[in-house]
């Protein structure tokens, strides 16, 4: 047994914010035994703070848009899967979803994800501008052949979820429709990216998919953005809905350049519909990869681009483009502001994942506990920009207890991982430690301990044990009966079996790296 | 102040890392800590003493006496100031991402001189490999900046993908000089191979000679003397005999391309 | 499956230890070959970066070009499904592209997703050469043209599409007019697809079909198919990259990966005396590396391989996907896949070797 002593422990899950004990057995969070002096290990953490491991909820960890990136920062420093699991283990981040599985590459997702180091994992699968689920819409096959074929998806792919980006906008596109609103129809298919959202939102809560339908809304990042998104939280109609990268959909149209924020908008809807959870994942300056399964989006980001990738797949495909956000850059620094102003609106911590590369993340803090931090930044950017944010009257600075909200408690909830971000007897033993610091950023960017399933992993910025964590998949019950109807189609229109992107439960060699999380009921 | 020394012993076993004989690098170390500076590029530890004598003299002047020695790579490697010179022949990569200073070389040098090269001067007084100035695979840069002068020949794809600065070859080119240019001045003084000016978006590419063959993209836009010629000459007069200059001061045709991209480039044809 | 060191039958474990003790005592090895299946190719990947030496599984030139091409300009690109179900325009490039089963795939299927109710498809041929008669039955449009002449060929129809000025005779065997033809029936298609095999291209070829399809996005929907065939090093190129971050060619001298493909050529390295020691991985197909040399050399593949003079090791495994259950590049999807064998033997796979030789390393410098 490991006893963790006396740091004050922040643990929005159980409401604790108090000095305390933790104790540690078979990588699981342990009742105080009789004796707390006889545990076999015991850590001095007075003065430190004390959280759950942090979950990230929108990784984009591994997949093709992945190797795309990483084949297009080659004469930079290309990312490694190791790299990956190391950049989140060193913050203290122990579970990150990879958002969008495509399913025809599930297999190498899933290698991939197994070869991150550290960490525990998960993958959404992507649906919403495939052939079969536009077809079992469009065709009126009822909920029950979709439900099935998502449980056949979610089975074959190993997935936790199910999400969708720019849902029917991916498919339009290659009928060469470049933009795509909520409203409008998939040619051929007569389907509407709300009908779409609707099916999925559905089948998901029909099936009690651990979290909700991730979903990455239509037109992102252009003015009057916010509208797309608000009109998918009406289509949720009360169901749960998460909503992802939801800075991505803050923007209006006001202003000389008819680019503003819009950010009290959203806010305020998402005040009023309180089954929607979103992640938010406010931006740093300076070069990036912007990656994503939406190929439309890609191709209209690509103008001016030195290189990049954008490729159709058989559902979404995507791409990926290097650029640099500037800080001269009038629609870069609206974007920044939208980002940190939407954390700082939404009042309620338990619907809002914050969610960043770890790179970014802990400077991503700093700016949300500490306004003039903000300030100073904000002092660096156009002033016209500024004028069209509401970021310079936001007064708002997150307390501790509400980083832990939302880096650890609200997406381990959103996402069904009922004993993960939380410090109960029972938890998964993943916990990290900070000193506390004034500077935030250097606070959350180098903890003193990173415990994993209850071994220390980093201590001090050193790597104390290698270990690779597990995958976390839902294995919902479905009926078999879409199996037919897919064979036929699969066979059909690609040629193919259908199924042949499966992922087995152990790959050649290996033992299983699966870890089953319960459904809903 | 006389120049600083390194006189190569024997011919290594392995090619060498000489990245470090650069004035940024030598700067300010002692004689016993030049010659523990490792070269090795294998797993076998290899350090410069165990090669090189060394003469000690200021950094900003170095010469390296490498007679009949090949596989002496990085020569100047992100080099910003002094000069180097070469008694010999120089590896891969000599006077790569160079951003100030001078660079000479006596002899032959390997691929990718002068690759992704900012600023300064390169002088190869013998034959150049493939992709000088060019871009290593994977990269998107060639060179930016500086002015590279080969007196012998240049392999295939010279200045590719270059984007400023004055690349000047006295001999031939191999294929595909000039290959996805977007700006500069590549001139070849004689024959070059197949295809100059592949995919050239923009720039100038000067030809003395013939071509092998030429893409069908190029179209004919009329015989002109032009300025920037004669201030080109003016530029490499002491780099090249007077014989191939004289050319630049007359009358050229004028090929415009490659219509199969931009085709905002020339390929200009001395002796008209 | 045999086991040998030299001409004489050995135990697996001596023939272990007997590659450990070579690799161990090299400057410099390389490790090259066909490739392997993904646990092959990650124990090749630790081997490497163990013992310091260089890895080159790109005996295709064509497949490191287009993975230049990929990191130099991007790439955009379809699968080889979504092709069959969406291209009503379908350009071939060379004769390659006739070697892959996958392409008669695409063929066979009838292009539902082009239009409401289907559409016809359209499919033209440039540069076949002799393989114009190998795909009969699909309506192929056969326009012939010389595949010496192609980056010709490809600037000219770069030009026709974008409406610049160029000479407007025949080039390359093909008749005046025909690069407008072509470049119209793309542009005017609603999904055109560009397929070609790389290796009957260069990386400026390459770069001028991605040009071309580019160009033609910004007003209608096109996209490439890459057609490669080469599981191992397909396979072999997506692992390096993730455990990495490069495809070969790199070393490991340094402990972290250099991404060197001029440096770290298999036969440059051989040629030029550099590498000191050789292991020949290839998991797919029972081959010999095509060099003659006196490198001690450690050879990993199924039964079966010819050797000029018996490799110093010879470790025999099972084949992926047919002896032994593996995850490798799949020519019809264009991705990786899971594959149960097909009559597993419980041989030893090309991952177990590896890894027992790096076990045997590990326990010597211990």
């Amino acid at each position: 047994m490991i006893r963790l002593k006396g740091g004050r422990i922040l643990d929005p899950a159980n409401g604790r914010d108090e000095i305390g004990d933790l104790f540690i057995e078979a990588g699981r969070i342990a009742a105080p035994p009789p004796d707390p002096e006889a545990a076999a290990r015991s850590y001095d953490l007075a003065g430190k703070i004390v959280m759950a491991g942090g979950v990230a909820m929108h990784g984009g960890l591994a997949g093709p848009n992945a190797n795309a990136a990483r084949a297009l920062m080659r004469d930079a420093a290309p990312g490694t899967v190791g790299g990956i699991g190391l950049a989140y283990a060193a913050i203290g981040m122990t579970t990150a979803i990879e958002p969008a599985l495509i399913p025809e590459h599930a297999v190498e997702t899933h290698l991939q994800l197994g070869d991150i180091p550290f960490i525990d994992k998960a993958a959404l699968a992507l649906l919403g501008n495939d052939d079969a689920l536009l077809r079992l819409i469009g065709e009126q096959h009822g909920e029950r052949a979709i439900d099935d074929f998502l449980g056949w998806t979610i089975g074959q792919t190993q997935a936790l979820g199910i999400a969708a980006v720019n849902p029917g906008g991916a498919a339009a596109f290659k009928d060469n429709l470049r933009a795509f609103a909520f409203e409008d129809v998939v040619p051929g298919y007569g389907v509407s990216a709300r009908q779409i959202v609707e099916a999925l939102i559905g089948s998901v809560q029909r099936l009690g998919l651990p979290p909700a339908l991730h979903l990455e809304c239509n037109n992102p990042d252009r003015p009057g953005s916010f509208v797309t998104a608000i009109e998918a939280m009406e289509a949720a109609a009360g169901l749960p809905l998460h909503l992802a990268q939801i800075q991505r959909h803050g923007f209006g149209a006001e202003g000389a350049e008819g680019f503003s924020s819009a950010s009290a908008f959203l806010a305020e809807a998402l005040a009023y519909h309180k089954n929607v959870s979103v992640d938010a994942g406010p931006m740093l300056f300076g070069a990036r990869v912007a990656l994503s399964a939406d190929p439309a989006r890609q191709f209209e980001r690509s103008a001016g681009a030195g290189k990049w990738v954008v490729w159709d797949g058989e559902g979404n495909g995507g791409g990926a483009v290097p650029d640099r956000a500037s800080e001269t850059d009038y629609r870069h620094a609206i974007q920044w502001a939208v980002g940190l102003e939407l954390c700082l609106l939404i009042d309620d911590p338990w619907r809002l994942a914050l969610t960043a590369d770890p790179a970014a993340l802990p400077q991503i803090i700093q700016w949300l506990m500490d306004a003039d931090a903000r300030a100073e930044c904000i002092a660096r950017l156009p002033k016209p920009a500024m004028a069209m944010c509401l970021l310079p009257k936001l007064d708002r600075e997150f307390s501790l207890y509400e980083i832990a909200a939302v880096t650890r408690a609200a997406p381990a909830r959103i996402l069904g991982l009922a004993d993960r971000g939380q410090l109960g007897i029972g938890a998964v033993a993943d916990i990290a430690v900070y000193g506390e610091q004034a500077d935030k950023a250097a606070m959350f960017a180098a903890p003193d301990y990173v415990f994993k399933d209850g071994e220390l992993i980093v201590e001090a910025g050193k790597v104390k044990a290698s270990r690779v964590g597990r995958t976390l998949r839902a294995r919902p019950v479905a009926q078999g009966q879409i199996a037919s109807w897919l064979a036929q189609h699969d066979e059909a229109l690609y040629g193919r079996a259908a199924g042949s992107f499966a992922v087995p439960d152990a790959f050649a060699g290996a033992e299983s790296c699966f870890g089953d999380v319960p459904c809903r009921t | 102040m006389s120049a600083m020394i390194f006189t190569l012993r024997f011919q290594p076993e392995q090619r060498l890392d000489l990245s470090c004989l650069t004035a940024d690098r030598l700067d300010g170390l002692s004689e016993k800590e030049i010659l523990a500076l490792p070269v090795s590029t294998t797993k076998q530890p290899l350090a410069l003493g165990e090669l090189f004598r060394v003469t000690m003299g200021e950094p900003g002047a170095i010469r390296i006496q490498a007679r009949y020695a090949d596989g002496l790579d990085n020569i100047g490697l992100g080099m910003r100031r002094g000069s180097i010179v070469v008694e010999g022949g120089a590896g891969a990569y000599a006077g790569r991402r160079m951003s100030g200073g001078s660079l000479t070389i006596e002899g032959d040098v390997g691929p990718f001189a002068a690759s992704g090269m900012t600023g300064g001067r390169l002088r190869v007084e013998g034959d150049a490999g493939d992709f000088l100035g060019g871009p290593r695979s994977g990269e998107a840069q060639g060179m930016s900046g500086g002015v590279v002068v080969v007196t012998g020949r240049a392999g295939a794809r010279a200045g590719d993908r270059m984007r400023r600065g004055v690349i000047a070859i006295g001999g031939d080119a191999g294929d595909c000089p000039g290959s996805r240019m977007i700006a500069g001045v590549l001139a070849v003084f004689g024959n070059c191979g197949e295809r100059p000016g592949t995919l050239m978006r923009r720039g100038t590419i000067v030809l003395g000679g013939e071509a092998a063959g030429w893409p069908p993209t190029f179209v004919e836009n009329g015989a002109v003397e032009l300025v920037t010629l004669h201030i080109l000459a003016t530029e490499l007069k002491d780099a090249l005999p007077p014989s191939h200059l004289a050319p630049l001061k007359g009358r050229v045709r004028k090929l415009a391309g490659d219509m199969a991209v931009l085709g905002k480039g020339e390929i200009l044809r001395l002796a008209v | 499956m045999a086991v040998r060191l030299g001409k004489a039958q050995a135990t697996a474990e001596s023939a272990l230890a007997e590659a450990a003790r070579i690799l161990a005592g090299s400057r410099l090895a390389l490790l090259t070959g066909t490739g392997s299946d993904v646990a092959g190719a990650r124990a090749a990947l630790r081997l490497a970066e163990r013992i310091g030496g260089a890895v080159d599984f790109r005996r295709d030139p064509a497949l490191l070009a287009l993975d230049a091409l990929m990191a130099e300009r991007g790439l955009i690109f379809t699968t080889p499904a979504e092709a069959r179900a969406r291209a009503d325009s379908l350009l071939l490039i060379g004769p390659g592209v006739a070697r892959s089963a996958m392409l008669a795939q695409v063929l066979k299927g009838t292009p539902l997703l082009a239009a409401p109710d289907g559409a016809e498809r359209t499919t033209l041929w440039l540069c076949p050469g002799s393989a114009a008669d190998t795909l009969p039955g699909f309506g192929i449009q056969d326009y012939g043209g010389d595949l010496s002449a192609i980056h010709g060929i490809l600037a000219l129809l770069n030009a026709a599409m974008r409406g610049h000025p160029a000479p407007g005779q025949g080039f390359g065997g093909l008749a005046p007019g025909i690069f407008e033809d072509i470049a119209g029936r793309l542009i005017t298609a609603r999904y055109g697809v560009v397929a070609f095999s790389p290796a009957d291209l260069d990386a400026l070829a390459m770069e001028a079909l991605l040009s071309f399809v580019q160009a033609l996005n910004q007003t209608t929907r096109a996209a490439l198919l890459p057609v490669s065939s080469d599981a191992g090093t397909q396979t072999f190129a997506h692992v390096s990259g993730w455990l990495t971050g490069f495809p070969p060619r790199t070393g490991f001298m340094a402990g972290a990966p250099d991404y060197d493909p001029w440096r770290f050529d298999a036969t440059r390295l051989i040629e030029c005396g550099e590498c000191d020691a050789l292991l020949w991985l290839s998991s797919f197909e029972a081959s010999a590396p095509p060099w003659r040399t006196k490198l001690p050399l450690i050879v990993i593949c199924p039964p079966g391989a010819q050797f000029v003079r018996p490799p110093e090791v010879l470790i025999e495994t099972a084949i992926p996907g047919n002896e032994a259950d593996a995850e490798f590049w799949s020519e019809a999807s264009q991705s990786l896949v899971a594959v149960k064998a097909a009559g597993p033997t419980g041989g030893l796979t090309a991952a177990a070797a590896l890894t027992g030789i790096l076990d045997r390393l590990e326990t010597s410098s211990r």
